[in-house]
């Protein structure tokens, strides 16, 4: 397993989990059910774990981001690979605001700012992120992220 | 005398027969979800197997883990028929399937 693939495997994990116990408890709700798994404090404790590491995930893609942004490599380089890989970068930021403005737009029309749905599309676009960062760096310096 | 009294539900529901059944034997419940899960874990494995040759474990445990995870919570809307353990530990198991779909080396 490839190191995007595996990023992909969490990403599913996490994205499957949150809306099992989501529906479970919605369920419950909507139901109005006398045995609901969200009177659980536990269900309550996973799911606004995974809330956190969404929201922290992000944050980390974002920094990352920033971090490859800024970053050059040394004028010394015999390679050929430009030293401040600019054209590799901007192309792909400009293509994730594209990607995350359409999909933005359509969950408002579709689902609503529905919070649930809101971390689901947190958790995919810094997965969209992350990837597109590994692959920016592979594209400028030649160093395979799998 | 009859030999067998047959239970009276006048008015009561097909369901009053399954709350019945859990309140006389509590691990009723339980081993009717066992009992669907392992219906359709096994028989989607097997009738993949001998359509393709190999069956995926993984999948059919998911899609086993997720129709128990309905019914479970269908029968939770009827009180007495399914505790919030049971139903924990459903949806839970679920999600271990997920996660093995999820991180199985041939996807």
């Amino acid at each position: 397993m490839g190191y995007n693939n595996f990023l992909i495997s969490i990403a599913l994990i996490t994205i499957f989990s949150f809306a099992m116990l989501n529906f479970a408890v919605g369920f419950g709700v909507d139901n109005e059910a006398e045995i609901n798994v969200g009177q659980s404090d536990f269900v309550e404790g996973v799911n606004q774990s995974i809330i956190n590491n969404a929201i922290a995930g992000f944050n980390t893609v974002n920094s990352d981001s920033e971090a490859y942004e800024e970053a050059t490599i040394a004028e010394t380089s015999e390679s050929g690979t430009l030293v401040t890989g600019s054209p590799v970068k901007n192309a792909p930021k400009a293509d994730i605001s594209t990607v995350y403005n359409i999909i933005r737009k359509g969950q408002a029309a579709i689902f609503g700012e529905d919070a649930g749905f809101n971390t689901v599309f947190t958790i995919i676009i810094s997965l969209v992120g992350f990837i597109l960062l590994m692959l920016g760096i592979k594209a400028w310096i030649g160093k395979n992220p799998d | 005398m009859s030999i067998y009294q047959q239970p009276q539900f006048n008015g009561t529901g097909v369901d009053e027969i399954l709350v019945e059944a859990t309140s006389a034997v509590p691990i009723f419940t339980p081993m009717l979800l066992f009992f669907i899960f392992g219906v359709v874990f096994v028989t989607g494995y097997r009738k993949q197997s001998l359509a393709t040759g190999t069956g995926d474990a993984p999948v059919w445990a998911t899609i086993a883990g997720i129709a128990t995870s309905f019914v479970a919570l269908i029968m939770s809307s009827r009180p007495g028929l399914i505790d919030t353990l049971t139903l924990t530990i459903t949806i839970v198991i679920t999600i271990f399937m997920g996660i093995w779909l999820f991180s199985s080396r041939d996807r």
